[in-house]
């Protein structure tokens, strides 16, 4: 795809997005994101898509930041998790007629300008899921032990739900409001990326995947999951499953 | 009958009969299943050679031994069956957490401007619609 019609398809999507009432929700789950917050908000709202931020009971300014913005903002009054703050946000844009919901990471991972390529075959209609890959796009700076242990999560995936993916526990995604309101996530923690994917195949639905850029930074490699949360991300699959 | 014997078994015994009187008007499994703990805990305080005969018959040795095992076992059984308590309390929690943020949403700045979906609209619908 080269630039040209890389843009034409970005200004046409956002064309049919705000024709049809602009009916496309970006949800971002915030914890204690106070600093990046503000940068990753500035991208999305440029975008002119409808943003609803779910502070997930940060004990920083994360909430007040995001209110300096044109967008919703939900506070849960402790922290639950990124699984539960995010479907607290999908809720809340199915609430609000939203014909297609995409998750966006807070912590500036993730490039807003990439949301329409997530979003296009979602809008045509032709998929339910629109999930993004990192590697089918590009991983900046991805240290190889996080590399390793998305490739043995791919693995599991692939032999626990039997899908075929490129990508997992990548928090770019696009769902149709039918899909939004049929996948029940269950899982408060990380452990709602595999769930996701895990009600994706129980309920067959149409996916595709699309390569977005990821870029990873000291501060966030810091504050997010370490590779020993992947045996966690287990645990808490299989606890959900014998507590159901 | 020793001292020991003479405190332990009259309470062990009130138990018994604290939870059968609850399995007969409940009918929780529960409640039976501790009824027989309580009766094993008793039979072997009663009956110390007891323990070594099961020890024997099940090739541990000795009957302080297999008490040992037993109560490991049971310890296991009670953090396992603690945790999916402890697990479900906190969805519970979580549910909460999220109904209260889904009834108290709040616009940024400019927000009216922009959205189709003002604060006031969202309000009016809320409330079940503004005053004239």
């Amino acid at each position: 795809m080269n630039i040209d019609s890389h843009t034409f398809a970005d200004q046409s999507i956002r064309q049919r997005s705000l024709e049809s009432k602009r009916s496309v929700w970006v949800v971002i789950a915030a914890y204690n994101e106070e600093s990046r917050l503000q940068e990753t908000l500035s991208g999305v709202c440029n975008e002119n898509w409808n943003i609803v931020v779910v502070d997930d009971g940060s004990t920083d300014a994360t909430y007040q930041n995001a209110q300096q913005f044109p967008i919703w903002v939900l506070q849960h009054p402790v922290n639950c998790g990124q699984g539960a703050a995010l479907k607290t946000g999908i809720d809340f844009a199915l609430q609000q007629d939203a014909d297609v919901i995409v998750t966006f990471d807070a912590d500036g991972q993730h490039s807003a300008c990439e949301i329409p390529d997530l979003v296009e075959p979602v809008l045509r209609g032709d998929v339910d899921v629109a999930l993004g890959s990192r590697f089918l796009g590009v991983a900046k700076d991805i240290p190889w032990i996080r590399q390793l242990t998305l490739k043995l999560a791919i693995l599991f995936t692939q032999l626990t739900s039997g899908l075929k993916l490129t990508d997992v526990h990548n928090g770019f995604r696009a769902f149709s409001r039918k899909a939004a309101e049929t996948i029940q996530i269950r899982q408060p923690r990380m452990a709602h990326a595999s769930e996701i994917l895990e009600e994706i195949a129980r309920l067959r639905m149409k996916y595709v995947e699309i390569p977005v850029t990821i870029t990873y930074r000291r501060e966030t490699l810091d504050k997010g999951q370490t590779s020993l949360g992947a045996l966690k991300i287990t645990g808490h699959l299989l606890a959900g499953r014998i507590w159901k | 009958m020793n001292l020991f014997q003479w405190l332990t078994v009259p309470l062990l015994i009130c138990l018994m009969a604290w939870e059968l009187r609850a399995f007969i008007r409940r009918r929780q499994q529960l409640r039976l299943a501790r009824f027989v703990i309580w009766l094993l805990a008793a039979s072997l305080i009663l009956y110390p050679q007891l323990a070594s005969v099961l020890a024997h018959a099940l090739g541990i040795g000795r009957g302080t031994d297999l008490v040992l095992y037993a109560f490991m076992l049971c310890t296991i059984c009670v953090l396992f069956h603690l945790y999916g308590k402890q697990f479900i309390l906190s969805r519970n929690l979580v549910e909460l957490a999220r109904r209260e943020a889904l009834r108290t949403p709040a616009a940024g700045r400019g927000l009216d401007r922009k959205s189709k979906y003002s604060a006031s609209e969202f309000n009016d619908q809320r409330t079940g619609g503004s005053e004239a």
